[in-house]
């Protein structure tokens, strides 16, 4: 029997008609035997070729098999098609609710103290300052004598600072650290010292305990004006805007002159000056205290209270909130 | 330290405005803190005369007076309420027009069908008293029409100013005036003495100085025959109450009047009551004294300075005077103090017997050491002019060598510019150091300077002369000046980055970071701090703050529990703080440490997890073991039952890193947990960072590329068998061959016994250096299986 090379078309038109209406892989899985399988009718014609002529041969199996290829793309393409809808119809399925919270551990925070504090410190690292910390439990030396602080200052009294025994005390102030850090390096000297601070009080303004924060700097040919300038870029820094401050004439027994530094700052109405901390050139006591010749260097100290900054910065009234850690409070941060 | 603008403007002639001088006070480095005027706005009301008092034809408690408020008003009628009206008082009549404090307009008025022109007024309806004892009496002498404003100086202000405590000159209007003379650069004078004559020259009482250290100088007079019932005049009374100083007899009045105008501390003995001489001496311990606020104090503390006679304390001196010697409105003669003590020795008396007045206040910060002649002499002029009498000649006792010394200082300047960063020209160091009171004689860099007594205490080195300069130049006037400064490193040895990074882990984690308070509560401590027997405060503020922390727990359950009050029932905190922990022999650590607490749920309440649950041990283990691996290997962390009192035994261990005890992790002990009164389960961990020293390795090694084989087993082992155990044993035998070695099950059930359990465990092994043949794994596999039935009677689950 001759292949009906004529049938061919009819076969193809055929085919492409039940590929396309075959709705599932399984339906097509039939479709491919039907016409490519043993039995298929495409593999009845190919069988046929045998019959013909040498010369035919080529020129009918050629034609058979470019039909053939034409029903294997019909079906992949079929295939494609199926499988994509399949998946389409089953991502509705998979819909979610992408409003839903995420689940799992949130994140903790730190400390709003700790926050100023890295910020504080992160300027003066900058600037090529090192930071250094000391015992909160000190001794009269460190705490007192080594700071020009005289026996009868009101500072030294049981009610101004809290007392283990005549010599021992909680630090009143950062200052000790500076005394210790001079005592081992040499100028030139570059350190700051932040730490906790302890004081007989207990108000919305003031806690027994607090945070101070001391730069100091020991060089040759250091003065007034540049730690003005000191002073003055660190606000920039620290405040991302320019704040207006100013140097106001006070007094502390560990640095001659002594300045207050003071900024001009929004109180509910009006612009306030608010106290920042003290600072000044280092007395040459403080100096001589720590083996350091006052004829060829001399200091530059500034110290105020972290979390005075802390409560300008984000506008806290009451200082014990800090120690309350209620977690509305600390999560906020 | 307050004073009146009037006043300090009778001292010094000076124009000025409020605002412009608060302004200048403070930017010169003495701080104005308050500025109240002495009475509230009102207008309208004068100085009148009762001329006379009628009773009220239809009221009892009226009265129809007569007065004369000057023309045209010189016979107004005016109904009052008052007892205390009667005629020829001077009292403050509102006229018809007037407004007083409150919005309270005079009108003319009729009163029970009496016309009446006006009111006369009580000190509270002018808003100068807050108690109201009937029509406010004027001094006889006061004058009639004179505005009562103008007349009580009632538009004055107190400028209210915080001293520093180098500033005792300051804390007097002298002081003060001398302030504002140097700021506006100009001249000034004290107030002079006016001149008196004395009579009898021989009319001496006689001064002992026993301790001339403690009391170097000391001047006294005897005055005789004064009249101290005598009214102090307005104008001292008005000054007297802008200090807040209640009138009490003229001669104490006049005494009270001269500290605060020159800054020197008065005292004034009734002479009748003194015996023989004053001696000035450390009293006995057996010896007492009634002060003049009537308390009565044991003179024991050792070398309690007195002002004595030859029989008893007379005075704690530089304090306060005794009862017995005081004046009062009966004493004619006086013997009149006014002596310079050593400022330490006033402040320790004052400290010891906790008695501050406005004498020891002033006393400490040292006053003026050349006042007392003159402060002497003006009081007694003021005396002898108001309340008559006969001076006696002055008794002086000096000891220079005790005195405070006005030294003198080189000032160079050269310094000045070195200090301050700019170059002040010459002319202007000399204006300001002049107007101070500072006398300068030119050298050759410079001048060389000699300072004021009443400023001997503060300016003693040249750095305090360069102070002065600057802060009457300007604070502000001194620019921003760059420093130029030489770069390097510097080799402080510092752990700050990794404990920083720490921290950022911590909060990742989940957790809030807390700061409590070193010092606590002695239970919470016991409760929580063990063996450890804590530092305790010797003047704490607070019953519940009153010993140093050896443990950072303590602080952080109360963090919990103020939480939990707040409805807050999760919590997962940590602290970075010392604890202080004393050593066997005697001395203390300060501990730098991190500890933490997770607190009821293991997540914050969310939709979707399948076991809402507590947290547990093995939650905080995780976290732990985390922070811990920023610093060393897993395979150098060992975790050891341990007995720690605020821990569960069974469920808390030390914590070690390569050998090191670094610190504790546990659940909270039962009975820890109701006696701290918590409702849950609590965890914790602590850890000395001191001991968290970075001991990762720093060079790698070699990754494998052959094959790795698998193997799992399960055993059953008794309860007592520690996973770390079995861990060791079979990481001994394996050799370098184990790869890796996991617990994936542990179990526990009835069908193997309650106390035994099952653990399941993955061993992954592989070689270096070549591939692993299954025999060799089958072999090892045997080994181990062996020696764990040998060594913790394992079996294999079937």
């Amino acid at each position: 029997m001759k292949p009906h090379l004529e049938n061919i078309e009819q076969i193809l038109k055929e085919a492409f008609e039940v590929i396309n209406h075959a709705a599932t892989s399984h339906e097509l899985e039939i479709v491919k035997s039907n016409y490519l399988g043993k039995k298929g009718k495409l593999t009845d014609l190919l069988k046929q070729l045998a019959t013909l002529d040498a010369a035919e041969r080529p020129k009918v199996g050629q034609i058979i098999n470019q039909a053939k290829e034409k029903i294997i793309q019909a079906l992949d393409e079929r295939s494609n098609a199926l499988t994509k809808a399949l998946v389409e119809a089953n991502l509705n399925q998979e819909a979610i609710d992408i409003t839903l919270p995420s689940r799992g551990q949130v994140l903790g925070s730190s400390h709003p103290i700790s926050k100023v504090r890295r910020l504080v410190e992160e300027f003066f690292v900058k600037m090529g300052f090192v930071v250094v910390e000391g015992p909160e439990i000190e001794n009269e030396f460190y705490n007192f004598t080594a700071l020009n602080i005289p026996p009868h200052h009101p500072a030294r009294t049981t009610h101004d600072t809290f007392y283990f025994s005549d010599n021992t005390m909680l630090r009143s102030q950062t200052s000790p650290v500076q005394i210790r850090a001079m005592q081992k390096m040499s100028p030139p000297i570059r350190i700051i010292c932040p730490g906790k601070v302890f004081r007989r009080d207990n108000d919305a303004t003031h806690a027994p305990m607090f945070h101070q924060v001391e730069m100091l700097m020991v060089d040759k040919n250091l003065n007034l004006a540049n730690l003005k300038w000191l002073v003055g870029e660190f606000i920039k820094f620290f405040f991302k805007e320019k704040i207006e401050y100013r140097f106001r004439p006070s007094y502390f027994p560990f640095t001659e002159p002594s300045a207050e530094v003071d900024l001009k700052w929004h109180v509910g109405d009006s612009w306030r000056w608010l106290e920042l901390g003290g600072c000044g050139v280092v007395h040459p006591n403080v100096l001589k205290a720590v083996n350091i010749d006052p004829q060829h260097y001399r200091g530059l100290a500034w110290g105020f209270g972290i979390d005075r900054l802390a409560m300008i910065y984000y506008g806290i009234n009451d200082i014990r909130l800090f120690f309350e850690n209620d977690l509305q409070f600390l999560e906020q941060f | 330290m307050k004073f009146s603008k009037t006043w300090l403007q009778k001292l010094i002639k000076i124009n000025i405005d409020t605002e412009k001088l608060v302004e200048q006070l403070t930017m010169v480095g003495l701080e104005v803190a308050a500025v109240e005027p002495v009475a509230p706005k009102f207008h309208g009301v004068v100085v009148g005369e009762v001329l006379e008092v009628s009773p009220h034809p239809n009221a009892d408690k009226l009265t129809v007076c007569t007065v004369n408020a000057g023309a045209p008003n010189d016979k107004l009628t005016i109904v009052c309420g008052a007892k205390n009206v009667r005629s020829k008082l001077k009292v403050p009549v509102a006229l018809v027009g007037a407004e007083l404090p409150g919005d309270f307009k005079i009108k003319q008025a009729k009163l029970r069908g009496v016309d009446s022109s006006g009111m006369l007024c009580a000190a509270t309806e002018l808003g100068l008293a807050e108690s109201n004892p009937g029509i406010l009496e004027l001094p006889d002498d006061a004058p009639v029409g004179v505005d009562i404003r103008e007349y009580l100086s009632l538009n004055d202000e107190i400028i209210e100013i915080e001293l520093t405590s180098n500033r005792g000159d300051c804390l007097s209007l002298l002081g003060i005036a001398r302030e504002v003379a140097a700021i506006n650069r100009i001249t000034f004078s004290p107030p002079e003495v006016q001149e008196f004559i004395v009579i009898n020259s021989t009319d001496v009482f006689p001064v002992v100085i026993k301790e001339p250290d403690a009391c170097p100088h000391y001047v006294g007079r005897i005055i005789r025959g004064i009249n101290n019932k005598v009214s102090t005049p307005a104008w001292m009374l008005q000054r007297l109450r802008s200090m807040n100083e209640t009138p009490i007899s003229f001669v104490v009045d006049v005494t009270n009047y001269i500290m605060y105008e020159l800054g020197q501390p008065l005292h004034a003995f009734d002479l009748a009551k003194l015996n023989n001489n004053i001696e000035v001496r450390y009293a006995q311990p057996e010896e007492s004294i009634e002060l003049l606020d009537g308390s009565k104090i044991d003179l024991k503390k050792k070398d309690t300075l007195v002002i004595a006679d030859s029989e008893k304390p007379l005075a704690l001196a530089g304090v306060m005077g005794g009862m017995d010697s005081g004046i009062s409105l009966a004493t004619q003669d006086i013997f009149l103090e006014s002596a310079f003590f050593n400022p330490t020795k006033v402040a320790e008396q004052s400290r010891s017997y906790k008695i501050q007045t406005d004498s020891s206040y002033r006393f400490e910060r040292s006053i003026d050491y050349d006042l007392q002649l003159y402060a002497l002499n003006r009081a007694t002029a003021l005396i002898l002019e108001i309340a008559g009498g006969v001076p006696g000649a002055i008794t002086e006792v000096v000891a220079k060598e005790h005195l405070p010394k006005s030294l003198g200082i080189t000032l160079y300047r050269q310094n000045i510019h070195n200090i301050l960063g700019i170059a002040i020209a010459d002319e202007e160091v000399v204006s300001i150091l002049s107007h101070l009171g500072i006398t300068l004689k030119p050298t050759a860099g410079g001048w060389q300077a000699s300072v004021p007594s009443y400023r001997a205490f503060d300016l003693k080195i040249e750095e305090d002369l360069v102070e002065e300069i600057a802060r009457i130049y300007g604070y502000h006037l001194i620019p921003e000046q760059k420093i130029v400064a030489e770069l390097g490193v510097n080799n402080v040895v510092s752990n700050k980055s990794e404990l920083d990074r720490l921290v950022t882990l911590m909060e990742d984690l989940g957790y809030h970071e807390a700061i409590t308070y070193s010092f606590i509560d002695e239970k919470a401590q016991k409760l929580f701090g063990g063996k450890d027997e804590a530092l305790h405060l010797a003047n704490p503020i607070s019953s519940e703050q009153t010993v140093m922390r050896t443990t950072l727990w303590p602080g952080l359950v109360n963090v919990v529990k103020h939480n939990s009050r707040r409805q807050e029932h999760n919590a997962r905190l940590f602290e970075v703080g010392l604890r202080f922990v004393p050593k066997k022999d005697g001395e203390l650590e300060q501990k730098p440490t991190i500890a933490g607490i997770i607190y009821g749920d293991l997540y914050p309440e969310q939709w979707g997890v399948q076991q809402k649950r507590a947290a547990d041990f093995f939650d905080l283990k995780n976290d732990v073991n985390t922070m811990l691996k920023l610093f060393a290997r897993d395979s150098d962390i060992k975790y050891q039952s341990c007995s720690h009192g605020a821990l569960h035994p069974k469920r808390s261990a030390e914590i070690y890193v390569s050998g090191d005890h670094v610190g504790f992790i546990g659940e909270i002990h039962p009975l820890v947990q109701q006696q701290a009164d918590l409702d849950k389960k609590a965890y914790f961990f602590e850890i000395d960072l001191s001991m968290l020293i970075n001991k990762l390795p720093t060079v790698f090694k070699e990754i494998s590329v052959f094959p790795k084989i698998k193997r799992d087993i399960a055993i059953i082992v008794s309860k007592d068998i520690s996973w770390l155990q079995i861990k060791e044993k079979i990481v001994d035998i394996s050799g370098e061959l184990l790869h890796n070695i996991s617990l994936f099950d542990v179990y526990c059930n009835e069908n193997i016994g309650l106390d035994k359990r099952s653990m399941a465990i993955r061993l992954i092994f592989q070689s270096v250096s070549r591939t692993l043949i299954d025999a060799e794994v089958e072999a090892l596999m045997d080994r181990i299986i062996l020696v764990l039935k040998q060594t913790v009677s394992a079996s294999l689950r079937g």
